[in-house]
């Protein structure tokens, strides 16, 4: 053991000396995932502080169902949405114009008369420059008219169950009043969700995970090369201790790397991980992962830039397919299935499921997930360097 | 005298190529011991499993009465291995180096940076045991390489063709620090396809073809052991074609041509008939000018056993 930390502590020196292990495993991590927030945060998080919209409504109809969507509008959350009326089209168009609204709301003259009749619209102008915005508009508008249709519905088959006209005002209030199913999440609640730059911080940073852990095992091929490593096995060190501290190397500066990005999102971007426990677990957890497949391309390969170049492509493909940068498994089909077996979608599970208020109970898929890729990789990995007996 | 390094029976195959084929020879305390052979006759091979790289397929190797193996490390504490190729670390220094190689061998504190500072004034290095050593010239870096092998006062200094690739003032160097060891006692097992090193270093030699150590012993004896003769060149001025019909029924003397102003004798012992060849000639009325002797040496001895010069490629 004392062998393997004296040669660990050696290669850690050389690759604070070397400084790129500090870009690759918390600066470029940092950087693409603010980068990333910064262009798309209000995409991966409409819900969060950031997002704002001004909405334009303009009611040429006058009538009851004109005054519902007012009533709807004025309704929905005041921090992130407002409202402006417009006398007609022409000057809410202008204001989209100059980009002060993201979509208007159009109710058009004869709207509350013509709903039942199949007939009425409702429009939506968006601001091209202003998607998410326009799109929740859109949804609201959905959402506006869907609800008319169930009053509509409800009110046609009273009557032709012979209610009584005069009790109509009661029928509509008790259609009007009833609720909607729920939430998603009150119907799965094993399912959470982190915020979107919490999510691009954990994607890019088990992402780069796998570049990070590079700086361990792989430099027993650069020890190769400049004729060191024959020399390190000469001295009284058994292979499997220098081997050892290779991989003991790679663990701890993905250890460093993960945690310096977990905690710096939690102080730069509020990050709530959850439990610090999983947490812990599922990125030592990750971090095997990691080191296992450079150990066993690094026993494979011959040469350093074979090795990195097969460990480059390893990583973007189980990131891609894990979904650091988008969520495959909601895609369902092949993709879906495949990306079960990365460990970076078992990671960013165990985040979500975490949620601020998960446990290590919740995690155990994640746990199993992980570990198994950990060990099938770091098995195969002593089983070919056991194969390779020269140095 | 107590060997200190034992090989028997040494077999080691690479796929269908017999790298190493039943070795067997021994090294004493304080002795030099030469490995001579061409590139690819198995001294890298051999080399690689005495100094616990590899693993023989027969045979077995003790070094100060350990036996060795890649697991060896009680048998690899009693060596140290200068690689054919250098085998330092580019982004340390010469002092960090030391340190880490000395830290495996369980060297530590004062006694550490003690030894650092005396292989660093044995190699030359002490000015620039600061400086990274990718900032050293090519004969710096193999001083320091040498460095490393001398750190932990191995009882069996390996050395493995140590003088490749060097210019020749560094090659001097380091044959000096070589002999300087050999002076001190250190027991030293030499590979080189260099003749001249194994001559001037080597107390005995083991000549090394194919895998086979097809002869061994001090120079002298491989010498004697081919039955060639001495040769002397005499150069002079006068009847050099009666100086040659005498000196050839001289005694001692087997064979004698002139040609190009220059006689050429073989002899059996060079420096015993010297007296005789330079009297022969006055008496013929020659005037020597010069006088050249030239032993067989190991080249000529491996052209015997093996039948091929030392210096073809492989």
């Amino acid at each position: 053991m004392r062998q393997m930390l004296r040669i660990a502590s050696k290669d850690l020196k050389q690759r604070v000396r070397d400084r790129s292990v500090f870009i690759v495993g918390i600066v470029a991590p940092a950087m693409l995932a603010l980068i990333f927030t910064f262009a798309f945060g209000d995409v991966l998080d409409p819900s969060g502080s950031g997002f704002e919209a001004t909405y334009g409504f303009v009611d040429l109809d006058g009538g009851d169902a004109s005054v519902g969507l007012g009533e709807v509008l004025a309704g929905i959350d005041e921090d992130q949405f407002s409202i402006e009326s417009f006398e007609n089209v022409a000057a809410a168009e202008a204001a989209i114009d100059d980009d002060e609204l993201s979509a208007a709301f159009v109710v058009p003259e004869g709207f509350s008369e013509s709903i039942g009749s199949g007939t009425a619209v409702l429009e939506v102008v968006g601001n091209v420059d202003a998607p998410v915005g326009a799109g929740i508009a859109v949804a609201i508008a959905e959402g506006y008219a869907d609800a008319v249709d169930r009053v509509t519905l409800t009110v046609a088959g009273s009557l032709a169950a012979g209610a009584d006209p005069g009790e109509l005002d009661e029928v509509i209030a008790a259609a009007s009043s009833v609720e909607p199913l729920g939430s998603v999440g009150a119907i799965t609640t094993g399912v959470r969700q982190m915020d979107g730059p919490t999510y691009l911080m954990a994607g890019m940073a088990v992402f780069f995970l796998f570049f990070t852990v590079q700086f361990g095992v792989a430099s027993l091929l650069e020890e190769r090369r400049v004729g060191t490593w024959g020399r390190l096995l000469s001295a009284p060190v058994t292979r499997a201790q220098a081997i050892g501290a290779k991989a003991l190397v790679s663990f701890v500066l993905g250890i460093v790397s993960m945690s310096v990005l977990m905690i710096g999102a939690s102080i730069g971007l509020g990050a709530d991980w959850g439990d610090p426990l999983s947490v812990a677990v599922l990125v030592i957890l990750g971090v095997l992962a990691a080191t296992g497949v450079m150990a066993l391309v690094s026993a494979i390969a011959k040469t350093v830039e074979a090795a990195g170049n097969v460990q480059a492509i390893i990583a973007v493909a189980l990131g891609m397919l894990g979904g650091t940068f988008v969520q495959i498994s909601q895609d369902g089909g092949l993709l879906s299935r495949l990306s079960l077996i990365t460990p970076h979608h078992w990671f960013i599970r165990g985040l979500n499921d975490l949620g601020g208020a998960g446990a290590i109970g919740d995690i155990i898929p994640s746990i199993v997930g992980i570990g198994s890729f950990a060990a099938v990789t770091g098995g195969l990995a002593v089983w070919a360097f056991a194969r390779k007996e020269t140095v | 005298m107590t060997n200190i390094l034992l090989v028997e029976e040494l077999e080691r195959s690479f796929d269908d190529l017999l790298a190493v084929a039943g070795v067997s020879f021994f090294v004493e305390s304080g002795e030099t011991y030469g490995l001579l052979g061409p590139n690819g006759a198995g001294k890298t091979t051999m080399i690689s499993m005495i100094a616990g790289l590899l693993e023989a397929d027969r045979g077995s190797i003790r070094v100060a009465g350990q036996p060795m193996a890649t697991t060896s490390t009680a048998a690899k504490r009693a060596i140290g291995l200068v690689p054919q190729d250098i085998a330092i670390y580019p982004d340390l220094t010469a002092k960090e180096n030391l340190a880490f190689f000395g830290s495996l061998y369980g060297m530590r504190g004062a006694a550490l940076n003690a030894r650092i500072e005396t292989v660093l004034e044995i190699v030359g290095l002490r000015d620039r045991a600061d400086d990274r050593s990718d900032q050293y010239s090519g004969g710096m870096k193999r001083r320091l390489n040498i460095a490393v092998g001398l750190l932990h006062e191995p009882q069996l200094l390996i050395l493995d063709e140590p003088t490749v690739g060097v210019d020749p003032q560094s090659r001097n160097a380091i044959l000096e620090s070589v002999e300087a060891l050999s002076t001190d006692g250190m027991s030293v097992l030499y590979t080189t396809h260099y003749m001249e090193e194994a001559e001037r270093l080597c107390d005995r030699v083991g000549i090394i073809d194919n895998g086979l150590l097809v002869a061994e012993g001090s120079r002298r004896d491989l010498v004697d052991g081919i039955g060639q003769n001495d040769t002397v060149h005499v150069s002079g001025t006068g009847d050099l074609r009666s100086a040659t019909e005498a000196l050839r029924s001289a005694e001692g003397v087997v064979q004698a041509a002139e040609a190009h102003g220059v006689i050429t004798v073989m002899v059996d012992r060079a420096a015993g008939r010297l007296p005789s060849i330079l009297a022969t000639c006055g008496e013929a009325g020659v005037s020597v000018t010069a006088l050249d002797v030239s032993e067989p040496n190991l080249e000529a001895v491996f052209l015997h056993l093996t039948g091929k010069a030392l210096r073809d490629e492989t």
